[in-house]
């Protein structure tokens, strides 16, 4: 490292973020309900192992995850980056079969 | 004198009139995609004015209805900006742009109103955007005022802890309290945090912090906010249900009195709450609607539900349970035995998400376009096991009941048709009066938007004419296929089909 030297500002952001002193506090996801930090069931297994507490039917708690960035892995992150997933499909459980994948957006 | 008198008088016997005149009646608001507000009458459920909410609403949003002007404030713009809607007129009379400059701020569900009408609340979470990067912003409240129209800037801002989803103004509107994972009380005149709840912080011996999985508000005619609250007594073994406990949290808007009460171990998952004004009730959703007695802490009665539901509120009185959220459905429940009182699914079934239900008061009679159309509110699976119902009671009258005024209905193989209810009357009399036990079994129901076919099997014991024969007592099982075309909840169009060789041949044995 000590063989280069930042040449931009992006670069000299970087390297001070190296610093232990300098590294910012570690903010916490605004939604009460964030991805990683509940235990809030899954699509595959609820809370205690079993399938009683899933969603019924599963379509009907795409959106319900999407929407509140709820789970921001598992579906579209719809209020940051792909607010147009699920645009023209107002009914998840008649319409999943249109929902796509998101797929990163191309750096510009 | 005398004339100031009679002014007087006359004001007097205008107001009273006025008073006579108001027909106040309950409403249920939500949301569903993709920028529709939904007022639906508390009684039956049916849509009474729907609301095209400007803006980019896909997504869910927050409902905040203002009781003391009849207004209701959502957000959009993909959470950026505010909008304040007569409930009445459907006329926008409020809006705030968040986003200023490089800044760009959302709210994310945190939003009340003053009791008066005049002071809005609004969570905000602000980010400046950077060339290459994001600056994370402390939280706020803003405050504004609600009659600043459509171009309305914030008065006032408040530091305020990150992590909050819920807002809710005291009642006396001097306090706002702040619900996320740990909820503040925060003095109006001073904008300093003067009270915390601890649920996420709480130091209880042999047990987790408190999780809360979101807010759902639905405090306006109970004054007590209430959410579930989940833990783990970190003394049981992890295998044992009786180690994951259900609580819920209560805070009350007029006392500030707050507790956590438990009631159940964690079998049954819970989205939301909510009090009833009918003290101790408390009454939680998702996959069961479940019915706690916030007194005793535990939990009396618990009905299966057919989907999940995310969120419920009560009635104002407190003697329905409305539940609604995640999918396209809307029930009404009794509060005591947890009867389903009506069930809806909304227009093209959109989804509701996140939506909070909110109970509001309106005058029926100053909506502007109340909406009284046969919407297909229902899913035609109900409608046709209702209408399977009134045959297999022999109801005439319950039969015609599913019939649009103008309809055709055939029955192909005994070659009968009917165009009116009188025609259609004759044919279901002389039915019930040839086939006395005559029974309908559905075996599958295939339905699309505006149209069901039906497999089923006629049963009974026939008698009268049939081709030119006479039989008698004829027991018959015939499987029969009916198309059944729909507009909104009526039918337009039945026609039947089924073997009418299975019935002969009986009669020949």
């Amino acid at each position: 490292m000590k063989h280069l030297r930042a040449a931009n500002q992006k670069a000299k952001a970087i390297e001070q973020a190296v610093s232990p002193q300098e590294l910012d506090e570690v903010y916490a996801m605004q939604a009460v309900g964030g991805c990683s930090t509940t235990t809030d069931p899954g699509w595959e297994v609820d809370p205690i192992g079993g399938v009683a507490s899933l969603c019924q039917p599963m379509e009907a708690d795409l959106y319900g995850c999407a929407d509140p960035c709820w789970w921001p892995a598992q579906v579209p992150d719809i209020v940051g980056g792909y607010s147009d997933w699920g645009k023209g499909v107002d009914s998840a459980e008649k319409g999943w079969r249109e929902l796509d994948v998101a797929y990163p957006k191309p750096v510009k | 004198m005398g004339a100031t008198m009679k002014n007087v008088w006359f004001a007097i016997l205008c107001v009273v009139g006025f008073v006579a005149e108001v027909s106040a009646k309950e409403f249920i608001l939500t949301s569903a995609r993709p920028n529709k507000l939904f007022l639906l009458d508390a009684v039956d459920g049916r849509v009474a004015k729907t609301y095209k909410v400007a803006g980019q609403t896909i997504g869910s949003w927050s409902i905040v209805p203002s009781k003391a002007d009849g207004r209701v404030y959502v957000t959009t713009n993909n959470h950026e900006t505010i909008l304040g809607i007569d409930l009445l007129s459907g006329q926008e009379v409020f809006r705030a742009n968040l986003s200023q400059g490089d800044k760009r701020v959302r709210s994310i569900y945190g939003m009340d109103v003053s009791s008066d009408g005049k002071k809005l609340y609004v969570h905000v979470n602000p980010v400046r955007l950077k060339r290459d990067s994001l600056e994370v912003m402390d939280n706020q409240v803003l405050v504004f005022d609600t009659n600043s129209g459509l171009d309305s800037v914030a008065s006032e801002a408040h530091g305020v802890p990150r992590r909050i989803q819920g807002l809710m103004v005291s009642s006396d509107d001097k306090s706002l309290y702040l619900l996320g994972r740990d909820y503040h009380q925060m003095n109006l005149v001073t904008g300093r945090i003067v009270r915390d709840f601890p649920v996420g912080s709480w130091q209880v011996a042999a047990r987790s912090p408190g999780e809360v999985g979101g807010h759902w508000m639905s405090f306006e005619y109970s004054d007590i906010q209430t959410q579930a609250v989940y833990s783990v007594h970190t003394d049981r073994d992890p295998y044992s249900p009786t180690a994951y406990q259900t609580g819920v949290s209560l805070l009350n808007r007029k006392t500030g009195e707050f507790k956590t009460v438990d009631f159940e171990y964690t079998a049954d998952l819970i989205f939301a709450t909510a009090a009833s004004s009918r003290t101790p009730d408390v009454f939680g959703v998702y996959n069961s609607l479940v019915k706690i007695d916030s007194n005793a802490g535990k939990a009396v009665k618990r009905v299966p539900l057919e989907a999940t539901y995310y969120t419920v509120n009560t009635s104002i009185n407190g003697e329905e349970v409305f539940i609604g959220g995640g999918g396209c459905k809307v029930a009404a429940h009794d509060a005591d035995s947890l009867d389903r009182i009506w069930g809806r699914d909304l227009p093209g079934c959109a989804d509701q998400s996140f939506s909070w239900l909110r109970v509001v008061d309106l005058d029926e009679e100053m909506i502007v376009g109340l909406e009284r159309k046969e919407f297909k509110f229902q899913s035609k699976y109900e409608l046709i096991m209702e209408y399977v119902d009134a045959w297999n009671r022999h109801d005439v009258e319950g039969v015609l009941g599913y019939f649009s005024t103008s309809f055709t209905f055939e029955d192909l193989p005994m070659g009968m048709s009917a165009r009116t209810k009188g025609e259609l009357k004759k044919i279901l009399e002389k039915t019930f009066q040839e086939v006395p036990d005559f029974s309908m079994i559905i075996e599958r129901i295939h339905e699309g938007d505006s149209f069901v076919v039906t497999e089923w099997l006629q049963k009974g014991t026939a008698s009268g004419e049939v081709e030119g024969r006479y039989i008698e007592h004829i027991p018959y099982q015939v499987k029969t296929t009916s198309v059944i075309e729909f507009s909104g909840n009526k039918i337009v169009r039945l026609s039947d089909n089924w073997d009418k060789e299975a019935l002969m041949s009986n009669a020949k044995k």
